[in-house]
């Protein structure tokens, strides 16, 4: 059986998959930090919920909506969740595809703190630009 | 109970950190595969276990004797295991700090394949010159 905060990020990816931002809301907690590495224009720390959702709607709109996050896998415990993902996405004629790992801090079954990172941190930011 | 994979993850990190060789060699496959990103000198792909403690040593050298990493958790399954650390460095007076993240295949209670991966891509390749 899984661990909860397994569960919890399935269902978040799941969620974001849809565009269900409403599942995504009970997920997090109201003053969650999400990091974004690098030197993009989407690099930075997102702070809020309302910061958080609006750079996945900026992420979708600019895109196209073809981004897209496969889980390889998902290891979870107490205070983590680790997702081992590959993304893909288009954008003005230029194509994404890479590995990349979610790290969550998860307290009392929400999100509190999240790192997104690519393996391959130069083809991200020079996809985003 | 942790995961046996947990735990040995755990031995193999105090056993790097007091430069005890012997069992960091034993934890490794013979066809394991490390991937160093980015470009620093120290990136790049490693083949088998004399490539991989090749690498070691260049890190070693690279970082200096102030390399230190904490361990701040470990999660592992069956097929994988993640290791969230604290990478503090000091050299020629500049001081270092970044989130690591190291991400292993393991089978049989031997690592595979894996991955090195820091929060600031930018940075770690700037330290590693």
């Amino acid at each position: 059986m899984a661990h909860p905060n397994e569960d919890l990020v399935r269902k978040g990816y799941k969620a974001f998959s849809e565009g269900d931002l409403e599942t995504i809301d009970t997920l997090f907690a109201d003053d969650i930090v999400w990091h974004i590495p690098g030197k993009s224009s989407i690099a930075g720390d997102y702070k809020g919920k309302e910061e958080v959702f609006g750079f996945f709607g900026r992420v979708t709109q600019e895109t196209g909506g073809t981004f897209k996050i496969d889980i390889h896998d998902v290891i979870a415990n107490d205070e983590h969740a680790v997702v081992l993902t590959k993304s893909s996405a288009q954008k003005d004629g230029k194509t994404l595809e890479g590995n990349g790992v979610g790290v969550y801090h998860v307290e009392d079954g929400k999100v509190t703190e999240s790192w997104q990172i690519a393996e391959d941190q130069y083809q991200l930011d020079e996809f985003w630009g | 109970m942790a995961h046996p994979n947990e735990e040995m993850l755990r031995k193999l990190y105090d056993a790097f950190n007091q430069n005890d060789f012997e069992t960091v060699g034993n934890s490794m496959a013979p066809d394991i595969v490390g991937h160093v990103p980015g470009k620093s000198k120290l990136a790049g792909d490693y083949k088998g276990p004399d490539e991989v403690m090749g690498m070691f040593g260049k890190l070693a050298e690279l970082a200096g004797e102030n390399f230190s990493l904490e361990v701040h958790d470990v999660l592992a399954n069956d097929e994988h295991a993640v290791v969230l650390g604290k990478i503090t460095n000091d050299r020629n007076g500049e001081a270092y700090e970044s989130n690591s993240i190291e991400i292993y295949h393991l089978k049989d209670g031997k690592i595979t394949e894996f991955w090195t991966l820091e929060d600031d891509q930018y940075k770690a390749d700037a330290f590693y010159s």
